[in-house]
């Protein structure tokens, strides 16, 4: 028998009480999802994902003739649950729950978000789920010591000062290796420092922060005795940074030979030279220089002090003072690789062994640590030793004696 | 006999029926896997659910095993399951946006609103810009015509996903940092608009002078790459005075990206041809920070202007002249910085090469020859370093030390017979 055959055989009064029925069940739909509406609103900030009010609602009024249907043994009247009629019946509950459900989700859905003052939004995508991410929020404290980071600079007073103790609002939905990303990223991006490692303890709250800042400054690339300027001239287009160059003014007479250096950088019309100190006196900021560039052979600097760097051995400076230990030995005894020693101006480039010590002399030695603190010259002497140096002098704020009084 | 059509309605009524507490369940074990960050296969979670309905019904007299039930089991079956499922995974979804830790408080925060959806950028970075006059601030001094210009250039890149407030703070802190700004204060808009008023630095230069110093801005040629603080000597009319570099050239200059971009602007200031030095310190409404071009990043750099702290004995001789030359001095104590640049200044050379036969026998001849400060095997990571000439062998990678011309004519010969790729 079809359904509607079924209906035309029972009675109005029957289809009466089935009719009450399902608007109560319906009510009952619609108010239970406008409480999960309303209740997700404010747990969340969020609307609840699309499809569920009208599942609570079918699932409401599901319960509910569940409920019935194990009380009485039948929903309408006496019909039996296998009865057509019934399934019928069944089938328009579960309708109007869904029905009910969805418009008491937007109901609750609406009435929430004007209740906490939630601005809807309604666009979906990665995009519009980010600024969701933003009404939820949790403040975390950094804590109350900054430390340098291993092999940076410090960074100024004001930084410090300005992260010490500091609040960062971020969203509550990261945690962990998360957080610790973002906490770096705002640290780098909103203050003056070129490292930030952040670390976590458990709870997400922050355990250490350190931060550092590249040493800077044209002064750390320049070699003892020489300096640098800034001259107006004709750029070798050529030309690269540790280029040979020669200053060459027009003289009365002819081109003069001003000074030689070596090039630092160069733009379209002023040249910096790494020159002696004395050609200070020779140039002029009126003039403008040609420079030549002479025919040099390369050498891997650069390379060979990150290689030193990156090995453990490393490379010291002992200044031969006289009555010290070393005066009067030769140079074969020093541990390591003897590279050179300065002697006034001039260099001796690996001394060979019989070389004897001088005082006022510097000797350079390459070597193990573990050589240097055995040897007994070296562990002695009272030199601006480097054996565990990683700093370069620091000059930033540091040394102008005059505080900052922010 | 009973219709195929009422039996599956039928079917479709007791599946709602007896579906509905398993669909429920399906949905808070949703829940409870999403909030214990786990996962759980869905046939996991639908089939149980079958096997309770069916269970139920059976009980429950509803349905009987029999074939003349077989279409009104189906059906209640494919609604039990399909109800399961998706209950399922709408608790999945419900529970993915609750807060999972109760234990931080969290606070409520106001976002963007969806028309700035457009300035959100594919890693999620909104771009914020200032919007009307950049305003003064209550009881400071006005800001300078410069300085104003900086920041109605300035945009600022920053996570969508943080409330207007937390926004707010952000751009102020970045404000504060690059112009050293005495106070700021920034309002957002919810469509990323930023309405800015600021203070001038307090003092720009001034605080910075130390005792006994002052501050001279005079007309040089800037060296690249110096920075502040850092000691130079001004050598002007003949006679050289030592000072420090006040104003900062380096890179946290404005044409720097980090921190606050300017929105193509040109860089340097032009060069002009006459006007004297500034002398003394400058008025505590002109910051020092934009007194100097950045001449490493521009390439048309001419005369720059730079502010060094004198003795204020000397700061006549720097008054009284037009131009000047700053000369930066070494600041770099590193024992294998002086090493090499030591050796340098005796023509010594360092060259990463891989050793041949020819390179290995000149290093064993001749004690005065090149030698061989750290060698590495191929199979080896580490260099070792001052190895014994005896030891060494063709093929691996050598640094080779000694007098320039010599180690050109040895190296370019080895480089020009085996092309090897030197890796360090």
């Amino acid at each position: 028998m079809s359904p509607l055959v079924a209906l035309q055989s029972v009675d109005v009064e029957w289809a009466r009480v089935a009719a009450l029925q399902l608007l109560g069940l319906g009510l009952a739909g619609g108010v239970a999802a406008t409480v999960l509406a309303v209740l997700y609103r404010r747990t969340t900030a969020r609307a609840v994902p699309a499809g569920v009010a009208p599942f609570i609602g079918f699932a409401t009024v599901g319960c509910w003739l569940l409920g019935d249907a194990l009380i009485r043994g039948s929903l309408v009247g006496a019909t039996g649950l296998t009865d057509e009629a019934t399934a019928t019946y069944v089938l328009a509950a579960a309708a109007v729950g869904a029905v009910a459900g969805t418009g008491g989700g937007r109901l609750g859905d609406r009435v929430a978000a004007d209740v906490y003052g939630i601005d809807r939004i309604v666009a979906t995508g990665v995009h519009a789920d980010r600024l969701r991410d933003a009404r939820l929020v949790v403040a975390v404290d950094l804590p109350g010591t900054v430390e340098q980071a291993d092999g940076y600079g410090p960074v100024s007073p004001a930084v410090e000062r300005s992260l010490t103790d500091a609040t960062f609002r971020v969203p509550s939905s990261l945690s962990g290796d998360a957080l610790a990303a973002r906490l770096e990223e705002r640290i780098s991006a909103d203050y003056d420092v070129d490292h930030v490692q952040v670390i976590l303890d458990e709870s997400d709250g922050v355990d250490a922060i350190a931060v550092g800042r590249n040493r800077r400054g044209l002064g750390l690339e320049i070699p003892p005795e020489k300096v640098a300027i800034a001259v107006r001239s004709d750029s070798a287009a050529e030309a690269s940074t540790g280029d040979p160059v020669a200053l060459w003014s027009d003289g009365a007479e002819g081109p003069v030979l001003v000074a030689r250096g070596r090039l630092h950088s160069c733009s379209s019309d002023v040249a910096t030279v790494v020159v002696p100190k004395e050609a200070l006196e020779d140039v002029s900021p009126r003039e403008r220089y040609r420079l030549v560039t002479p025919a040099d052979v390369p050498t891997d600097r650069g390379r060979m002090l990150a290689l030193v760097r990156s090995a453990p051995e490393t490379t010291v400076a002992l200044e031969i003072t006289s009555g010290g230990p070393l005066v009067g030995e030769f140079a074969g005894w020093l541990p390591g690789i003897v590279l050179a020693v300065r002697r006034g101006d001039s260099v001796l480039a690996y001394p060979a062994d019989n070389v004897t010590l001088e005082p006022g002399d510097v000797a350079f030695c390459l070597g193990h640590p573990d050589e240097f603190a055995a040897h007994d010259g070296v562990r002695d002497v009272d030199a601006p030793a480097d054996l565990d140096r990683t700093d370069d002098a620091e000059v930033d704020d540091a040394t102008v004696p005059v505080e900052a009084t922010d | 006999m009973v219709s195929l059509h009422a039996e599956v309605v039928v079917g479709i009524s007791l599946g709602i029926l007896i579906g509905v507490a398993p669909a429920v369940g399906a949905v808070l074990v949703g829940a409870a896997v999403e909030l214990l960050d786990s996962s759980v296969s869905r046939v996991a979670v639908v089939v149980p659910a079958l096997a309770i309905a069916t269970a139920a019904g059976v009980a429950g007299g509803l349905v009987r095993l029999t074939v003349a039930h077989v279409p009104r089991l189906l059906a209640a079956l494919a609604v039990v399951g399909l109800s399961a499922a998706y209950g399922y995974s709408r608790g999945v979804e419900l529970a993915s946006s609750v807060p999972r830790d109760w234990s931080r408080e969290v606070e409520r925060g106001r976002p963007l609103s969806e028309a700035s959806l457009e300035a959100v950028d594919a890693s999620g970075q909104v771009t914020i810009h200032p919007s009307g006059e950049i305003g003064n601030l209550d009881g400071y001094p006005s800001l300078p015509e410069s300085l104003r210009a900086d920041l109605a250039d300035a945009e600022f890149r920053l996570p969508a996903d943080l409330p207007l407030d937390e926004l707010e703070t952000r751009i102020e802190r970045r404000l504060t940092e690059r112009f050293d700004l005495a106070a700021v204060a920034v309002s957002l808009d919810p469509r990323g608009r930023a309405t800015i008023a600021a203070a001038p630095p307090i003092s720009g230069i001034a605080r910075h002078v130390p005792d006994g110093y002052s501050a001279v801005t005079i007309r040089s040629f800037v060296p690249s790459g110096l920075a502040r603080g850092e000691p130079v000597l001004v050598r002007a009319d003949s006679r050289t005075i030592e000072g420090i570099v006040l104003a900062d050239v380096g890179p946290t200059s404005l044409h720097d990206g980090s921190l606050v971009r300017a929105r193509g602007r040109e860089a340097a200031d032009p060069d002009d041809a006459d006007g004297a030095p500034t002398g003394a310190a400058p008025s505590p409404n002109e910051p020092g920070a934009d007194v100097v071009p950045s001449n490493q990043h521009v390439a048309n750099a001419g005369l720059g202007r730079v502010t060094v702290a004198v003795p204020t004995g000397s700061a006549d001789v720097l008054l009284g002249s037009n131009v000047a030359t700053v000369a930066v001095q070494s600041r770099n104590p590193r024992a294998d910085f002086r090493a090499f640049t030591a050796l340098e200044e005796a023509n010594q050379a360092v060259r990463f090469v891989v050793l041949d036969d020819d390179l290995v026998e000149s290093v064993r001849s001749t004690s005065s020859g090149p030698r061989v400060l750290a060698v590495r095997s191929e199979a080896d990571d580490e260099w070792q370093f001052d190895p014994d000439p005896a030891d060494l062998a063709a093929g691996w990678e050598a640094v080779v030390a000694g007098d320039r011309g010599t180690l050109d004519e040895l190296v370019d010969a080895s480089v020009a017979a085996t092309p090897a790729v030197i890796e360090a």
